[in-house]
């Protein structure tokens, strides 16, 4: 009789252990990266979305992943540019894996996070299981150790700066800046998580592309998912790096392009922001605004002035356009959508035009 | 009649220390001693200013709100942003949770602010990052004395803020104001 309970409990284990096995997500990638403030992303792909616990001990957080570690994956990793960061060692347990981070300094419950990305169609990435850690003093927001030695002084326009304005869109050298890239991934999606970088720069080279058709000869900060100055570099570096493309190429006008974030997710809308070193740039960002308006029922948060860094340190014309924000459901949904960037992309080329258009005759 | 006159001079000092409230200046050595039964007749006397407030969310843009702080305060431009960021409405997102004013120095007509390091946290959201600066920004220059202010976190100046070039001192922008 017992053995007959036995038999069938093991029996009934045994089938729920399948049905369970084959539900449970696997994780098939993983991914490390330490940002310019110093924190250290552990970014797990998964084939179906995973649950985490996380627990921390005096040096020691524990992160409990609910899905099967792919043996084929290293399972130490060890950080370059994370001084509080020992190593990361991957344990697989049964159908779970244990993510532990080693830090050689005291975790307090804020300074780290765990958190959950849907998948994204946009840019083809699967679900993941991310875990924030800080990796280091936050430096480099605040204290960058050496100016950069190409930074230039801001000083207003002055005449003959190179750039020219006359004679309609054809020829003008045009420099796009996609925001963000690399090890910096900007803000993000509150749906599908996707990365303000990585819609920056499609939407860029569908601006370059429209921009090209006019006539206009472009030139891009990046054009891949990279770093423009280089991963270890301060916040100071990375913008005016991005100003140097500008410069190097004798641009006549300069775009930077955002995507804007808000804690409050009700906000919403277009702003198109100048910095007034030479008379033309509120024109740029009016003659953009006007155009981006023209995309649909949307906010208009109007054309701001701001001490943006790339708008300031650049001589020539140019604007910073904030293009909805990700962190509003509906323009994070209009932002991934490929006809909706086409329209943004459109309405920015066509705004340039307009802006060089008013200044055929000088 | 000795009664009315000691009123007349309590509300002559209370007018007086409002001048200087409203001035913004710090005045660590102040002289003033009030003897006991002194205090009693001059109460907490209080001071308005005017604080800019996201309050509006249609609107998108900072609102006036008129707040009253002791006329005693020693550092009323302190006492001013301190109730303009650390009481701040809990709906309202101007302002990182836990962000902290911890001193408000004033040369000229130069404010620094120097702010906790939450000041940083939101850095990829530049219009969080926008309203939280002019926020504070307009907040200061209502105190006639302010023209420009400048940040500094835990002490550290602060070269930039996502975006934005910290480097040099802010001015009033009134296009983050709700027009009346
Ligand atoms: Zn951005």
């Amino acid at each position: 009789m017992l053995k007959k309970i036995f038999l069938i409990s093991c029996c009934l284990m045994a089938f729920l252990g399948a049905s369970l096995a084959q539900a449970a997500p696997r994780i098939t990638k993983v991914a490390y990266g330490v940002s310019p403030d110093r924190q250290l992303r552990v970014v797990m792909e998964t084939t179906s979305p995973a649950r985490m616990s996380s627990e921390f001990l005096e040096r020691e957080l524990r992160v409990t992943v609910n899905a099967k570690l792919n043996p084929r994956i290293n399972k130490l990793y060890v950080p370059k540019n994370a001084p509080y960061v020992n190593k990361v060692i991957l344990e697989p347990q049964g159908s779970e894996t244990i993510v532990r981070v080693l830090m050689k300094k005291k975790l307090s419950s804020s300074e780290y996070k765990t958190f959950n990305l849907k998948r994204d169609t946009v840019n083809k990435r699967p679900t993941r299981s991310v875990i924030d850690v800080v990796g280091g003093p936050a430096k480099k927001t605040f204290t960058p150790k050496k100016r950069s030695t190409e930074r230039k002084p801001w000083r207003p326009s002055t005449a003959g700066s190179g750039y020219s304005v006359v004679g309609g869109i054809s020829g003008k050298r045009i420099t796009l800046d996609p925001g963000h890239g690399g090890t910096d991934p900007g803000t993000h999606g509150l749906v599908t998580g996707v990365y303000e970088k990585n819609i920056t720069l499609p939407i860029s080279m569908k601006v370059k592309k429209y921009l090209e058709e006019k006539g206009a000869i472009v030139y891009m900060t990046r054009t891949t998912d990279v770093d423009v100055y280089g991963p270890d570099a301060t916040d100071v570096q990375e913008l005016q790096a991005r100003v140097d493309v500008a410069e190097d190429n004798k641009s006549d006008m300069f775009l930077s392009l955002h995507i804007n974030a808000s804690v409050n997710t009700s906000v919403g809308g277009y702003s198109t922001y100048y910095h007034p070193k030479t008379k033309y740039d509120i024109q740029v960002a009016q003659c953009i605004q006007d155009e981006l308006l023209k995309t649909g029922n949307l906010e208009d948060l109007g054309v701001r002035y701001a001490n943006f860094y790339v708008n300031k340190h650049s001589t020539m014309p140019g604007a910073l356009v904030e293009m909805l924000f990700l962190t509003n459901r509906r323009e994070e949904k209009l932002l991934t959508n490929n006809w909706f960037q086409n329209k943004i992309a459109r309405a920015i080329a066509d705004g340039v035009e307009d802006f060089y258009n008013q200044h055929r005759g000088g | 009649m000795k009664k009315m006159w000691r009123s007349a001079v309590a509300a002559l000092a209370v007018g007086l220390m409002t001048f200087f409230a409203a001035g913004c200046s710090q005045n660590p050595a102040n002289p003033v001693k009030p003897a006991k039964p002194v205090q009693q007749e001059q109460k907490v006397s209080k001071v308005k200013h005017t604080i800019y407030r996201a309050t509006d969310k249609a609107s998108q843009k900072l609102t006036p709100v008129e707040i009253e702080i002791d006329s005693s305060e020693k550092n009323p431009c302190l006492a001013v942003l301190k109730r303009l960021v650390e009481k701040a409405p809990k709906d309202e997102t101007t302002f990182p949770k836990g962000l902290k004013v911890k001193g408000v120095t004033v040369k000229g007509n130069l404010a620094t602010v120097d702010v906790s390091r939450e000041f940083t946290s939101r850095r990829h959201n530049d219009y969080d990052n926008t309203m939280m600066i002019y926020a504070i920004v307009d907040t200061l220059t209502e105190f006639k004395d302010i023209k420009k202010v400048t940040f500094t976190v835990e002490g550290k100046k602060l070269e930039v803020l996502g975006q934005m070039d910290m480097s040099e001192p802010f001015t009033r922008d009134e296009v983050f104001i709700k027009k009346k």
